[in-house]
Order: structure tokens, then sequence, then C-alpha cells
């Protein structure tokens, strides 16, 4: 059977890496790093021949678990959480003033208590918060309100003016009713899908500070 | 014969881990390697050498060391710990909580040692 210490220690670092998951990234790359260079020195210092003796240099260091739970205890030391507050706060509702939508984002980043999967849901669903929906809707409305218009305007005046009938008939047409119903269901999901990530990301805190202070 | 219950000593060791880890940077600043060899001198201190690294990173952050890379003659570079002023300051509280402490034990349980 061939043995290749090189990639043995690979997945163990890979392993390690995975089971550090749930730490800011920055974090994670600092342990793992470190952990690298303990086995780069310790393979200098005597240089493994054996399987056994990698292994047992293996368990000495110890389980990626093991090492993973002791980066997460205590990791935060008493934390408050006015940054996490105020990031969602600037996340859901900064994005109307452009500027505190990115304030909010740089504190969602810089956040120990979400991992960098929530960060990025955080920052894509949806870039701006309840700020996109709001000039989605504006949009929206204003374009109606034009059909509307058009409408009205399409009745004959007291002048007699009727508008040309293409300009107005998409307001009754299939295709018009479709884009009106998938318009209203955007409409929903773009208000929902800002609202449902403050939510999620206000859960993934508190667990988060749960599981800290238990430590 | 008396079993010391496993966690109890487990929690001990944990909570004074961080001090002897400072105690040794207070001697001198030492590269994680260098440093966790140190500890593994000293039967019973640590079980799994790769622990020391998130308890190097958490001093770091709390501001109780503080690093610097430099060239190794060997190998790649090293990052070199350093205990601050204020792991200094903690350092010298622990010590005197801890001699009180260990002199209070002592005080009950001493006098019944090898009897």
């Amino acid at each position: 059977m061939s043995y290749d210490p090189d990639e043995f220690i690979r997945i163990y670092l890979r392993d390690l890496d995975s089971a550090l998951g749930d730490l800011p990234r920055n974090r994670r790359r600092e342990v793992v790093e470190e952990i690298a260079n303990h086995i780069a020195e310790e393979r200098s210092e005597h240089p493994i021949e054996t399987r056994a003796e990698l292994l047992s240099m293996l368990e000495r260091i110890g389980d990626p678990a093991e090492i993973a739970a002791e980066a997460r205890d205590r990791s935060a030391t008493v934390h408050s959480s006015w940054h996490e507050i105020l990031a969602l706060i600037l996340l859901l509702v900064g994005g109307f003033f452009v500027i505190g939508w990115f304030v909010g984002l740089v504190l969602l980043w810089t956040s120990v208590l979400w991992s960098t999967r929530d960060k990025l849901i955080g920052t894509f669903v949806f870039p701006f918060g309840l700020a996109l929906p709001f000039v989605v809707l504006t949009f929206a409305l204003t374009t109606t309100t034009d059909r509307t218009t058009c409408i009205s305007h399409a009745q004959p005046g007291p002048q007699g003016n009727v508008l040309p009938a293409s300009n107005c008939d998409h307001g009754t047409s299939l295709l018009g009713w479709i884009i009106g119903v998938i318009g209203v269901a955007a409409s929903v999901a773009i208000v929902l899908a800002p609202i449902a990530t403050t939510i999620y990301l206000a859960r993934r805190m508190n667990r988060r500070k749960l599981a800290l202070a238990g430590a | 014969m008396v079993v010391v219950q496993g966690a109890l000593i487990a929690q001990l060791r944990r909570g004074t881990l961080q001090y002897c880890v400072l105690a040794l940077l207070a001697e001198e600043e030492r590269y994680g390697f260098d440093l966790v060899k140190a500890l593994s001198e000293v039967e019973g201190m640590v079980t799994s050498e790769g622990t020391i690294y998130p308890l190097l990173s958490r001093l770091r952050r709390d501001g109780l060391v503080e690093t610097s890379w430099r060239e190794s003659t060997a190998g790649p570079p090293r990052r070199y710990y350093r205990l601050t002023a204020a792991g200094q300051m903690a350092l010298d509280e622990f010590i005197r909580e801890w001699s009180r402490f260990r002199d209070a034990v002592d005080h009950f349980t001493g006098r019944t040692v090898g009897s």
C-alpha cells in the first residue's frame, strides 16, 4: 500500500480547517497556519519515516475537533452586541442613505459572531436592504400610474382625441396580466427577503452568543 | 486509593495553562513550536499540543501577548510571541492569587499527605 505523509498531513489540515468552519476566516487561517508550521518544525527536527511515526505526531497535536473546541471556547471574551445590532439595522435601512449600508457591511464582516456563510447571506440577500425594494416599487408604481393615465387618455375626451391603441392595450392583455402577477410576487419577495435575512442573522447571533456564554 | 475526578483536573489545567504560557513568555519570546515543546516537557500540562495555538490566538486578541514574524535559519519564517505590559500585569495578578489559593488548599489538605 502506498503511503504519502504529505497527502496525509494535507488531509489532516483540511479536516482541521473544516472543524474550525464557524470561526471568522482570519482566526481560522491563523490556527491552521500555526499548526502547519508546527508540523513543518516537527518534521525538520524528527523526519518522519514510518506511518506509525506520522500517526503518533498527529495524535500528539490532537484531534481537529478538540482543537476547534478550544478555539471556540471563550473565544469572544464578554462580548457586547451593539456592534451586531447596529450592523443589522444599517443593513436593513442604511441603504436609504447608501453609505449607511456600506457601514453596515463593514460591521457585518468585522463581527466574530457570524460565520463566513452568514456574512455572504447578509451581503447578497439583498444589497441595500429595504432601500432596493423601495426604489424598485416606486419605479413600478410610477409605471402603473402612467398606464392608468394612458387608459384614461384613451377615452374619447371632450375634444374627441384618442391616443393610439397600441400604446394602451398592454394593460389588458394576458401578457400584461402575467407580468402584473409576477411583478406583485417579485415585490413581495424583495420586501420579505431582507427582513428574513435580518431575522436569520439575529438568530444566528443569539445562538452564537449563547454557545459562547455556555462554554 | 482516591480517584480525582478527571473533569476537575481538566478544568484546573485549562484555567491555569494560559498563565503557564504567559510565564514562559515572561522569560523570553518564543515561537509556537518552541513554546509547545517547553510546555510538553512537564508531564500533565498539555494533553493535545495543537490546542495551544487557539489559546495563543486568544491571548493575542486579548492583548496579553503580541507577535512578530522572524526569518528562521531553517525553514519558513516563525511567528514569535512576546508578553505585553498587560500580559505581565495579568501574570503578576495570577501569581499572587494562585499563591494564596494554593496555600489555603494546602493548609487543609497538606497535613494529610503521606498518612
